[in-house]
Order: structure tokens, then sequence, then C-alpha cells
């Protein structure tokens, strides 16, 4: 009885542990294992795109890489996306060898999370030019990061440093008029540091839609 | 970590405290009251749904030479809210662009006390049901009688229940000019609850404000008053997004205060990546049992140096 007890504790014991250095790693453990935070080592993770390829933040390093939360729904994701700005952007630094990441964290069922091959369409509809289109269905990449809306804009830097996170740019609005004279930030952060400058606004707060996590 | 807020935050930051310091907040109460009898129904925005748009005041007439209130009131289908000053974790504050006739001039708008909205891990700052933000008007006093004028409002909102839908409107009130204004009652009387719970300064209480350390920011909280009330349910609402972790609990604890009183601090959780801090904490802190004992909910305007 004492022995199978403390075997079933051991058990245990490592089934936790192993989710702890998942977590650390991967989208499957403890969201709280790693939490993002500015000039710190950016949370690594693992989550398998649409075109069915993993895609690991520590496999890039050396190279600038960009995470966007993504709601193809979203009015605000409409705005970069109807006009095009949002696949320009990509495009331009994509170009340059910037990894962009465009992160869904909508739980299944909510609005925004669609099957592979709806999400397939979807993207190649609106050409969309990120480097992948990820799944985080569980949201736990979202919560490392603490993405909150959705666009939500994290860049890190070749060294795996979180450089800067926030909105996308200084017009907080749906209205596609206001991408005119807007600064983007992301741009400005990529471009500063790509010129070796000090990044002048590293962290904004972020507007859209709410994230859409399982409640 | 020094990095610079976002242009909206300072802009509302700045709108929000003139505000302020004109009595800018209230609490919206307005739920229970009767619907507006369909003879006084001012314009409605059409096809505005999950929020409705009209715009009301306190008048049935206008005297020239005399300020009225004038409020945009958005009504939400059930389940749909939008958002305070600080939209706390997602969407967009509505926005109002009065287009009043020559010398009439709106003041700023007050804008109710937030109720706080959860969905998922996130908390959004906000309102459901309906909410007047009003605003006084001055009108000219050269203005002739027995003309009218038209009043217009043009107001944009986010709309979110699960899914966030962008709503505008464009609303608008005419009222005759009179020798002698006369009251609407029914708005009148809604507007003046909506205002009747603007924060207060109580001059017994003093505020002090200063970052704890990484992760917090302190409110030191002492009264004046022989009798400390027990406060519950207190909560600090920063003007600006981005500062503090908005769905974090934020932690009231009593302690030995001078003269024998009790004292009181309020910790409140930074954002783990947030906006740069102010050079001065700006808000609201609400507190559902009230700053004198007895009061009911009651907000108390902070506008404080931040102390590092």
């Amino acid at each position: 009885m004492f022995r199978s007890t403390t075997r079933i504790a051991l058990l245990v014991a490592v089934a936790a542990l192993a989710a702890v250095a998942a977590g650390a790693d991967t989208s499957t453990g403890d969201p709280k294992a790693a939490t993002a935070a500015l000039d710190q080592k950016a949370p690594d993770f693992s989550l398998a795109g649409i075109d069915g390829k993993t895609y690991r933040l520590s496999d890039f390093k050396g190279k600038y890489v960009v995470l966007e939360w993504n709601n193809l729904d979203c009015p605000f994701v409409k705005k970069y996306y109807g006009s095009g700005t949002m696949q320009a952007l990509q495009k331009q630094y994509v170009e340059k060898g910037v990894i962009w990441l465009t992160i869904c964290s909508s739980a299944a069922g909510k609005q925004g999370f669609y099957d592979l091959d709806q999400l397939k369409t979807m993207t190649a509809e609106r050409k969309v030019g990120s480097t992948a289109y990820l799944r985080d269905v569980d949201g736990a990449v979202g919560h490392a990061y603490g993405a909150k809306t959705t666009p939500h804009m994290f860049v890190i830097s070749p060294e795996g440093v979180l450089i800067y996170a926030g909105a996308i740019d200084d017009k907080p609005s749906a209205n596609p008029d206001d991408l005119k004279g807007a600064t983007n930030y992301v741009e400005a952060s990529l471009n500063e540091a790509m010129a070796g400058k000090a990044i002048a606004v590293k962290s904004t707060a972020s507007y859209g839609c709410s994230v859409k996590y399982a409640n | 970590m020094r990095t610079r807020p976002t242009r909206i935050g300072t802009t509302r930051a700045v709108v929000a405290l003139a505000g302020i310091a004109n009595c800018g907040f209230a609490i919206a109460q307005l739920a229970s009251f009767p619907r507006c009898a369909s003879a006084q129904l001012p314009a409605v925005a059409p096809a505005a749904e999950p929020v409705r748009a009209e715009l009301v005041a306190d008048v049935a007439s206008i005297q020239p030479g005399k300020p009225f209130r004038l409020a945009v009131r958005l009504t939400m289908t059930e389940g749909w809210h939008v958002n305070w000053i600080n939209p706390g974790d997602a969407g967009l504050a509505p926005s109002v662009a009065w287009r009043l006739p020559d010398g009439f001039r709106a003041g700023l708008i007050e804008w109710p006390l937030p109720r706080r909205f959860s969905t998922g891990p996130l908390v959004i700052f906000g309102y459901g049901e309906d909410v007047l933000l009003s605003v006084d008007v001055d009108t000219p006093a050269t203005r002739a009688t027995g003309t009218s004028v038209e009043l217009v409002a043009e107001v944009s909102w986010l709309a979110c229940a699960e899914a966030c839908v962008p709503g505008t409107g464009r609303v608008s009130l005419r009222l005759p000019v009179e020798t002698t204004s006369r009251t609407n009652p029914e708005w009148k009387s809604r507007i003046d609850t909506a205002r009747v719970r603007c924060p207060i300064q109580p001059a017994e209480w003093s505020v002090d404000a200063r970052v704890g350390d990484s992760s917090t920011l302190l409110l030191d909280l002492q009264t004046a008053s022989e009798t400390t009330p027990t406060l519950a349910g207190v909560f600090f609402f920063p003007l600006e997004q981005g500062l503090i972790e908005n769905a974090s609990a934020q932690t009231l604890s009593a302690m030995p205060g001078p003269y024998g009183r009790v004292a009181y601090q309020l910790r409140v959780e930074r954002a783990r990546i947030g906006v740069e801090l102010p050079k001065r904490l700006t808000g609201i802190l609400v507190c559902d049992s009230g700053w004198t004992a007895g009061a009911g909910p009651q907000a108390m305007t902070i506008d404080v140096p931040l102390g590092y």
C-alpha cells in the first residue's frame, strides 16, 4: 500500500517535472512557466503552422522575429488586411530575412477560430505574407506573451530578446482612414534595431479586439 | 524600464484630466428608470445595433445665454458593452464630435464610473445596459427667440460582446429657443442621477502614490477623520491604458496611521509589459462602501505626483 502510494506520488512528481520542463519551451505546459518581459529573453515556444510544419522560436536564433496576434474576423485586423497594409509590412520584412509569425489564439468555437483548411483558404485569399500562420488554440503562447488584443505585436532580436511589445501603430482605431499618417511601431523598432540604434518606443498599450481565449 | 506611452494614452489622459477637474465622472444608475415617453423620444441613430445612440437634453427649450446639459446616451443590447476612457485590456473609448450652432459651446464629457467585464483572462473597463455621456453647453445670449436650433453629435464607439463591432451614429436634437427655458423633467432627472456620484475630493482623505517595486504601485490613504470607515471594494482605475494589470486583484491593507487612526495601503500590480510610468498618477479610486461611512459607492479623483 505504502509502496504503491509512493510510486504514484513519484509518477505524479515526474509527470509534473516533465510538464514544467515542457512548459518552458512548448505550448503544452503551464502558461505561467515563462512570461515575456521587455529586454529579457523571449519565452520559447513551438506551434504548428497551418502549412503542417512546426515552428519553434529558438530555431530562429540569429534572426529578427515578429509575432503578430491575429483574428481574421476582428475589425482592427481587417483594417490592416483589407487595406493590404499588413501584407505589405510582412513582405517588406520577410524579404529582409525577418521571421514573421502570425499567431491566432482563438479558442475552439471562438471568433477567429477556423480549421486548417479554412485558414489555408482565408490566408491565401488575403495574401497573408508572413512566414507562417500558427494556431495557439489552448492560448498558452498568448498567455506567455500577455497577448491581449488583435493585433498585438512583439519584436524579438536575433539574440532572442524581446525588444518591442505593444500596439501596431499610434492611431488606435478600426478605421482604415487612420492608417494614413500613423507611426507603425513594428516598422520603427525593426528599422532602429537593424540600424544599430536604440529603440525609441519599446512598449505601448496595444489596441484592438480582445484575444478570444477560452473562458 | 523607461518607455514612451502611446499617443492616445497621453491625449486621453489630458482630456480626461481636465474632465476630472470639472467633476468629470458620475456613476450611472439608470437601469431602473422607466423608459422615456414616446412623445419625448429624441432623434435616434438609424441601424445602430448592437448599440443605439441618441441625443438628449435636460431642457425642452433653450433660453439665450443660459447653459443647459446635453448628453449622448448609448443603449447597449444585452450582452454588449462599450468602453470607458481607458478601455482596459482591449477595446476603444467612444468618441463624440459636437456639431453645434454658432455660439454654442460644449464642455468636457463627464464619464460615468465604469464597470469591469471579464472576458477569458482579460478585463475590460466599460458600460453595459446604457450610459449617459453628458456635457454642459453654453448658449449665446444673442440667439433670437422664436427660432429653433439643431444640436448634432457624431458619435463613434466600439461595441463588444464576444466579437467587437465598430459603430457610428449621427444623432441630433432640435430644441426651440424661448425667453425662459423649460425643463425636460424626464431627462433632467436621468442626467442628474448619472451625475450625482461625480468623483469627490473628500477633504478628510489624502492619497499619496508611489512606485512600490518593479511590479507594484502603492496608494497610501490617510484620513483626518476621527472615525475611519471600514473600506470595502476599493479599486483604482487609471486613466492611462497599459499602466496596470487590469485583471489582477488590488489588495487593500489597514495599518496604524498617525494619531491612532487607521491608514490604508492599496497595492496595484503594474502592467508586466507596460507603458512608461507617468510623473503623476491619474484616475479614479472607487470604494463600494463609500469614502464616508454609509455613503454608498463613491469615486475619488486621483491626480497626485507618482513618487519613485
